[in-house]
């Protein structure tokens, strides 16, 4: 028996209009356009990609907080908009970006943690109690810290009452919305490592989101480039940061700084703007900035290539 | 080389200094006047009612009345400082009672129209322009004037020519609110929309509730003082600052203080719940967080 994958999403698009006051007719911004992927269990696969090229957008449908325009979401093989609220939230949960937006600044800690279990009806009182206090011992927060307003928490203590809210429903996925990118670095680490830990322990999924190619390195298993709402390539960690074969994916890897000061900044052959999603051009979406791009580039929008698992959408990719 | 550090700066206290003597000036006023309605019976040194022909219009002792009588009394020699104390009843019944249920209505309408946002929100704001589009005092005299004007029935019309305020106000937090990332989580938790709203949203559009509902009870009570005045308030003989104004206008250019004591009062009443809620206001706004 094939194992089911966790989240599986085919051709997942969503478009959101824009404008249509008095002036001019209402346009349709594409934010996510045709992504398919799967997520199997205890995988991490990462999302990266630049602002604005949709990955929050993809996080929350697979969340079920946005339904997609077109394409469905899969979890465990059942479609999510069939899903009941309560049995997808005891499926998947997220960590959001922003520690000080994700926590209700009018409540304590413990009611935050308790919520998601709260809402599934059938548990005690007492057992929510218990349980809250089991997850923050595991995410590492002190239980003097239960009866505290976020507010009097530090960033990295909030993001582990939002990840401990995540685990109170013992989800099989998480997705992480940029789960580090609000914090300081040395608060990034320890997050990251928690994370890492969690997964083994609670034997997690994540879908993780981010812009940070260190941070993918340093967790994923698997990678998708997003550019403009489209998975240009998608693999593992090994095969695409090691021999990318996407143009953007070659570019987003140069235009990682060196630590190193002595060196000089990495010369990268993108123009520097970002299209503009609202009117985005013609066959692949990233040929005006591409160095190899044709013709065809311009007028032919590229099928991805290759295995569902490893593919690339270009038609100059490197093989 | 010893590093000299320049002297920090004291801490400058004043600027807080105003706003917490608003706040208590405001809460002093209100507490007084919320007294003097709660103990009438208790305080008050005659019945507001018993009219005495033989001592009409007597002066108050600070121009040169007897001590029996503090404000003096009326043109049908009632006592003028009982009549006070009982009207506060009035004024505070109506203030308080009517943003009730002005907050109910006006809480309710923006959640809805800053929460599902859409077609809710243009009905919510269709609502709210007719409203604003009615001159209150006109409305309440044709209202009051067909219905009649008990107690209840004042508060019914001015409740539904009031809660404009809370619905604007407690829509545009609303829609700033629910794309916060713990309102996201919520869903994410599975809570339904009457969870979300109640129980996410709501405690943090608290402050600026606080804030418009004295802004209300002000207006409130005003209103029912120009109702009373036009003779559209409470019934007499019911004691009611407006009323004692309307009877005390035919006397006016003989004795003018009995206008001024019960305008007095409801000016310093008024004031200091103004007052109040703008230290309110300040306590809530410039934090950010709680809003």
């Amino acid at each position: 028996m094939s194992e089911l994958p966790l989240i599986e999403t085919s051709g997942l698009t969503r478009s959101f209009p824009v404008g249509g006051g008095l002036r001019g007719p209402k346009r349709m911004l594409h934010a996510v356009r045709g992504v398919s992927f799967r997520l199997s269990r205890g995988e991490i696969l990462a999302v990266v990609g630049e602002s604005g090229c949709g990955k929050s957008t993809l996080a929350r449908m697979v969340l079920g907080l946005l339904a997609p325009t077109a394409g469905d979401v899969q979890l465990n093989g059942e479609p999510i908009e069939r899903m009941k609220r309560l049995q997808r939230a005891a499926f998947v949960q997220p960590v959001f970006q922003d520690p000080y937006a994700s926590l209700n600044p009018q409540k304590r800690i413990e009611q935050i943690i308790a919520l998601p279990l709260r809402l599934q009806a059938k548990v005690k009182r007492s057992a929510i109690a218990d349980r809250v206090r089991q997850m923050m011992s595991l995410v590492g927060l002190s239980e003097t810290l239960a009866s505290r307003m976020p507010s009097e928490l530090s960033g990295g203590q909030r993001q582990r009452v939002a990840i401990a809210r995540a685990l109170m429903v013992s989800p099989k996925v998480v997705v992480c919305d940029e789960p580090t990118s609000a914090l300081d670095v040395s608060v990034q680490a320890q997050i990251l490592n928690l994370l890492q830990d969690l997964r083994e322990k609670m034997s997690l999924a994540y879908l993780l989101i981010s812009h940070n190619i260190a941070v993918v390195e340093h967790l994923a298993d698997r990678v998708a480039v997003m550019y403009l709402g489209r998975i240009v390539e998608i693999g593992t960690v090994e095969e695409v940061l090691g021999h990318p074969r996407h143009p953007y994916t070659q570019a987003l890897l140069a235009s990682i700084l060196e630590p190193d000061p002595a060196k000089r900044l990495p010369e990268i052959p993108l123009g520097a703007t970002f299209p503009n999603p609202l009117d985005p051009p013609s066959g692949c979406a990233f040929h005006p900035r591409c160095p190899r791009a044709t013709d065809l580039c311009s007028s032919d929008e590229p099928e991805a290539r290759g295995l569902p698992s490893r593919f690339v959408a270009c038609h100059h990719a490197d093989s | 080389m010893t590093l000299v550090l320049p002297p920090t700066a004291p801490v400058r206290r004043w600027p807080r200094l105003p706003r917490q003597s608003g706040f208590i000036f405001g809460a002093g006023v209100l507490v007084f006047f919320v007294l003097c309605a709660l103990l009438a019976p208790v305080i008050s040194p005659y019945s507001p009612y018993d009219q005495s022909l033989d001592g009409r219009l007597m002066r108050p002792v600070f121009m040169g009345g007897e001590w029996s009588h503090i404000l003096g009394t009326d043109t049908l020699g009632r006592d003028y400082l009982s009549r006070l104390i009982y009207g506060t009843r009035v004024s505070l019944l109506i203030g308080f009672g009517t943003v009730a249920v002005s907050c109910l209505i006006g809480t309710t309408l923006g959640l809805l129209a800053g929460y599902y946002r859409g077609r809710v929100d243009l009905v919510v704001g269709f609502i709210i322009n007719v409203r604003l589009s009615l001159p209150i005092i006109l409305v309440a005299i044709s209202v009051v004037g067909i219905v009649g004007n008990t107690l209840p029935i004042i508060i019914l019309v001015l409740s539904g020519l009031l809660w404009d305020r809370f619905a604007v106000v407690i829509r545009a937090l609303t829609m700033q609110i629910r794309e916060r990332e713990f309102v996201l989580s919520a869903r994410a938790a599975g809570a339904g929309d009457l969870r979300i709203v109640v129980c996410e949203i709501l405690p943090n559009v608290a402050g600026g509730l606080v804030v418009v509902a004295t802004l209300e009870i002000a207006h409130a009570i005003l209103l029912e003082a120009a109702l009373s005045f036009l003779g559209l308030g409470v019934q007499p003989p019911t004691a009611s600052w407006g009323q004692m104004i309307a009877e005390a206008k035919d006397v006016v250019f003989f004795e003018s203080w009995l206008i001024n004591i019960p305008g007095l009062t409801l000016l310093v009443l008024v004031l200091g719940i103004n007052v109040l809620g703008d230290a309110l206001r300040n306590m809530v706004a410039p934090s950010g967080r709680p809003l």
